[in-house]
């Protein structure tokens, strides 16, 4: 075996994965460390990728060179585009998944790669040289040396699963926890603190009354993440079951809350709000008479369903009186109950934008040990942890996600200055300039740093060129359509529902206008005739224009401020005119530019100007 | 906060309260031609020295009211203490003149500064040392800000919490619809476009009347411009003698020169009324006359108050072209003069109905008045103070400072554009586009900066989870 790597990643989910694959296409050698060889890519939660700002994480991902969306196409089973009906900024696609296929097409893709070495094992602990880390110590007592360690270790770390009052170590089922790790990280001066989530149990798909369920088969039409997948779904559609709780549901969980491992005082860790158990909903709801659940299959042939919504920590017994109380699960099986997981996390206002650690240099984290939930934002951390492991090692310039740039920009800059007190969830509405970043423009949003590190093959690169070149062209077509006030256009004006022209205008301007679209004029104009990715994302730009405008017109105030560096050693005690809590607060989150600095809470104006008079700015 | 250098900008440099004499400090490349619009010895900005003291009078353009007798001294680019082109005016020391300073500075285009941003400039030209930069904003972050704050005691703590009801209820209503666009797959309740808009209409409302209230206190302690017109002959200069000849005291006495009008200052109740007789002007449509009937225009823009007087035996209006929609930003009386030339009033037909069709709702009973037989005028004087009665307006929200009302103005306006977008249902995406940023311009006034306050309330109102 090779000792020593360029890089070494630590855990195979879908940070690490991300994280090993683009330092292997930066031409490095990278060693992708994994207790079960078997878990590649797994999806250990719920059977989709994708959703709500999600899968707008999903798309910047491909757009800028990661693997995410082409494995979850290759496994989709059923699609869906979330929020159809409102505004194109706030749609989002997911994508149900075959768990075992996304398995073996992540493996594929990873094994595949001549410069990843997968070594199936534990890692004991870090080696350490000062402050700088330079490998592993693997569970047999080897080492492995490294220019850089990337951590990825999800629930893993000091993993304790809870069934009701039963309490076993692990950070999955039937898969042991890491320990050791969280207790070094602990000495080198990282605060490690707890974070619980939770999952629903899994159901005998044989056993559920599927007739008296509604079902749903999503949507007709398939859009991949990836601009290098086909249109048409590999697999399906499935169909999915939806039921709902009732009043006896909750009673039997109410009465025997006292075995819930969350209500008995077992788990010290916070919980996602966005997540919460059966448990909680029961409590902190009680005047909600149902709450709904949803059936998903795990797989096109599998026999296994999620209990979307039913996450639990109650005993086994209790789920299988309780579950039989929801219509259509009256005989149900459990294949595997729910459970709780409490695991380690370390603080993220303990990294830099980079991902690398303030405290050991080298030394990475991505993924839920930042205390994220979800696999895209672990995708995306794994991502940019791994290129920016790559930069660093050829001595090139840091890659930073700015705000306005993509959703993985806002996601790490508020991981970086703002910490985090429960699993880290991306939703749209953390997005300021969520109008900006939307699906249906990542390639024109990011392609150019994906160029830029050549991290596209050619076929990629020439396909995303030829759209953009094409949305180009039409934008170009349409402002120079003249439309002049005339007896012929204000007819059809007319005809198409808006009031007539008073002036000549071209048919960009026109579609300003609520009621106007492209097709409305592929019968006057042939050239007007094209693909619907040309068209709506053309059309979608120029309907938000003056409110993109607005949002631009911000960025450029503020980018005074993001291209204002602050020097990492930058002592924020000698400031004297700065208030207590500014000092303190400026010291923990170290920001690396006056933007960052600005958005933290608490920090007056005067506190930015003493700072850019002390660095000179 | 942007600190953008190219600003003009500009702040009362002395500490705040009364005193002798107040400093306003105006910074930037614009400062000279702005002054230049509201001060009169700098109409020709060649001749103007810098570091030397000229005396003059700070005016308002669009009113063209002098605001105060003041000093001002020009500093030259590279002379100055922010190492800019720099005005100081020198006003008297009473926080009302300096108020109506600064007003005017900002209408014309200057922004007002933050905090320590005229010490970073003089930094930023080399004018003083960074260890001097600092120091001085330590002395504003401990003497102005601490000071301020006690001296405004009871004061800024009521604008904190009242603003705390605005923001609670702006956090409502962006929670409800951030969560229709974050947790549609979910099955929860959410309010609907009609709740929305109950919650929306009440803001819009306090808002309203706190930028009024605001407005009409400038209005008051500049002087209430007050306008009175009508067809000729109604009686509109023996208005003007009776109010001038009513008062002891008159403040000053402005023949136009270059308008036709004359204007008196009076007081009626403690209340300083500015009346403009239009008695010069007539209202034909003879060519020569049409220069009156721009200048009459004018002189609506300016006005506060306008008394559009009738006479019991000529009820028409000859000039109803005059009357648009700058007219509903003004306060306006009826009055119906003569009114010994008839029986009784009741047979005098009403107005109303006419005026209506011009979509203005005056809303306002005629007042019957004689002039010669000193009919009613106590009545008519009465209803021209109530009008600007503060004590009968409210302000829900207590606006202390300028600074508050420029960011309550920009919170109205998103707000105003959002209540559009939702009724016409244009897009939850775009109607949150307003409402965070008026949340975002609330929150500044007490520098609060806290994105998590949204999720929190969603978090604590809806069941939501997977």
């Amino acid at each position: 075996m090779m000792t020593k790597f360029d890089a070494i990643v630590v855990g195979a989910g879908h940070a690490g994965v991300e994280a090993a694959y683009v330092v292997a296409k930066m031409g490095l050698k990278v060693a992708l460390v994994t207790t079960d060889v078997s878990k590649i890519g797994f999806m250990s939660c719920n059977p989709s990728i994708g959703g709500l700002a999600k899968g707008h994480m999903v798309r910047e991902l491909d757009a800028l060179g990661g693997i995410m969306g082409v494995i979850s196409d290759q496994s989709t089973i059923q699609f869906k585009k979330l929020n159809a009906k409102k505004g194109p900024a706030v749609r989002g696609s997911r994508s149900q998944c075959d768990k075992e296929i996304y398995c073996d097409n992540a493996f594929k893709i990873i094994s595949a790669h001549p410069n990843i070495s997968i070594i199936s094992s534990e890692v004991k602990s870090i080696i350490l040289d000062g402050d700088v880390c330079n490998g592993v110590v693997l569970e047999d007592g080897s080492l492995i040396h490294s220019l850089k360690l990337i951590l990825t270790t999800g629930t893993f770390m000091n993993g304790v699963m809870y069934i009701g009052r039963q309490k076993v170590s692990g950070g999955r089922v039937g898969e042991k926890a890491t320990t050791g790790l969280s207790n070094q990280l602990a000495s080198f001066g990282f605060k490690v603190t707890r974070l619980k989530t939770g999952t629903p149990p899994r159901l005998d798909k044989e056993t559920i009354n599927w007739d008296i369920l509604v079902s749903d088969t999503g949507d007709k039409v398939f859009e991949p993440f990836s601009i290098m997948s086909s249109n048409k779904m590999p697999y399906g559609p499935v169909s999915c079951g939806i039921s709902y709780t009732n009043e006896r549901t909750h009673d039997i969980i109410r009465d025997n809350l006292d075995k819930s491992a969350m209500y008995s005082g077992m788990i010290e860790g916070v919980g996602p709000r966005y997540c919460p158990s059966v448990e909680d909903k029961v409590v902190r709801f009680s005047d909600k008479l149902r709450h709904q659940t949803f059936l998903e299959p795990e797989g096109i042939n599998s026999n296994s369903i999620y209990l979307q919504g039913i996450s639990t920590s109650l005993p086994e017994d209790i789920q299988n009186q309780f579950l039989k109380t929801i219509p259509g699960l009256e005989n149900v099986k459990i294949l595997r109950p729910g459970y709780a997981v409490e695991y380690d996390f370390l603080q993220p206002t303990q990294i830099k934008p980079t991902l690398e650690t303030k405290y050991i240099n080298n030394l990475y984290f991505a993924g839920q040990i930042n205390g994220t939930s979800g696999y895209e934002e672990a995708a995306v951390q794994g991502f940019m942890a791994g290129l920016n492991a790559a930069l660093s090692i050829s001595n090139d310039e840091p890659f930073i996600l700015k705000r306005h740039e993509a959703y993985i920009g806002v996601l790490i800059d508020d991981l970086v200055t703002k910490g985090t007190k429960e699993p880290y969830r991306m939703m749209t509405s953390r997005a300021e300039y969520r109008l900006l970043l939307r699906e249906d423009n990542v390639y024109s949003r990011l392609s150019h740093h994906a160029n830029k590190y050549y991290l596209y093959n050619e076929l990629k690169k020439t396909r995303v060129s030829e759209l953009l070149d094409k949305r180009a062209k039409y934008r170009q077509s349409l402002e120079d359509f003249q439309i002049v006030p005339n007896a012929f256009w204000n007819a059809k004006l007319e005809e198409f529902g808006t009031t007539r022209l008073l002036k000549s205008s071209n048919l960009s301007e026109l579609l300003r206008r609520r009621e106007i679209s492209p097709l409305q004029f592929t019968d006057i104009e042939k050239d007007f005739d094209v693909d619907e990715e040309i068209y709506s994302a053309v059309a979608i730009d120029i309907k938000y224009e003056g409110y993109i405008k607005r949002e631009i017109d911000s960025i450029h105030k503020m980018n005074r401020l993001e291209s204002a560096p602050i020097p990492y050693n930058f002592d924020f005690h000698s400031l004297l005119s700065l208030s207590n809590e500014e000092r303190e607060k400026l010291t923990h989150i170290r920001p690396t530019t006056l933007a960052q600095a600005s958005r933290i809470s608490g920090v007056n104006p005067s506190a930015i100007h003493a700072l850019m008079i002390r660095l000179g700015y | 906060m942007y600190y953008n250098l190219d600003d003009t900008i500009c702040a009362q440099s002395t500490p705040s309260g009364r005193g002798g004499i107040h400093v306003i400090r105006i910074s930037g490349q614009n400062c000279l031609s702005l002054t230049s619009k509201c001060f009169k010895p700098f109409e020709s900005l060649d001749s103007i020295a810098s570091h030397r003291v000229y005396y003059g009078y700070f005016f308002n353009p669009t009113s063209e009211t002098r605001l105060d007798e003041v000093l001002v001294t020009y500093f030259k680019q590279g002379q100055s203490f922010t190492g800019e082109m720099t005005v100081e005016i020198s006003c008297h020391g009473n926080p009302v003149i300096v108020k109506n300073i600064l007003e005017t500075l900002i209408h014309l285009g200057c922004r007002m500064a933050e905090k320590g941003e005229f010490s970073y400039r003089a930094y930023k030209n080399g004018r003083i040392t960074a260890p001097q930069a600092e120091a001085l904003l330590s002395l504003i972050e401990s003497n102005t800000e601490s000071k301020i704050s006690k001296s405004l005691g009871l004061i800024s703590g009521d604008i904190k919490s009242n603003l705390k009801s605005v923001e609670s209820d702006l956090i409502w209503l962006i929670s409800r619809l951030e969560a229709k666009i974050d947790f549609s797959t979910e099955d929860i309740e959410i309010a609907s476009t009609e709740v929305l808009l109950d919650k929306l209409n009440p803001l819009l409302f306090q808002l309203k009347q706190s930028l009024s209230f605001f407005k009409t206190q400038n209005i008051v302690d500049k002087g209430i411009k007050t306008l009175i017109l009508g067809s000729p002959n109604v009686g509109k200069s023996s208005l003007f003698n009776y109010f001038v000849g009513h008062q002891r005291s008159i403040v000053s006495s402005t023949a136009g020169t270059t308008r036709d009008y004359i204007s008196e200052s009076v007081n009626f109740k403690g209340k300083r009324f500015e009346i403009i007789d239009t008695a010069g002007i007539r209202y034909s449509n003879d060519d020569v006359e049409e220069q009156g009937i721009f200048k009459i225009k004018d002189l609506i823009k300016i006005a506060d108050l306008i008394i559009l007087l009738f006479s019991s035996d000529n009820l028409t209006l000859e000039f109803l072209d005059i009357i648009d929609s700058t007219w509903k930003s003004k306060k306006i009386i009826i009055a119906i003069n003569k009114s010994d030339l008839v029986d009784s009033p009741t047979k005098i037909p009403n107005l109303k109905p006419g005026l209506k069709s011009l979509d203005i709702d005056f809303n306002i009973e005629p007042k019957f008045i004689s002039v010669k037989n000193n009919h009613g005028l106590n009545g008519l004087i009465d209803n021209m103070t109530s009008l600007f009665d503060l004590e009968q307006e409210k302000d829900p929200l207590g606006v202390v400072s300028l600074r508050q009302f420029q960011e309550l103005e920009f919170v109205l306006k998103e707000l105003e554009q959002s209540y559009e977008i939702l009724i016409e249902d244009l897009g939850d995406e775009l109607v949150l586009f307003h409402l965070n940023l008026a949340l975002k311009a609330l929150l500044n006034i007490s520098y609060i900066n806290d994105d998590e306050l949204i999720r929190d309330r969603i978090f604590k109102d809806f069941c939501l989870g997977k």
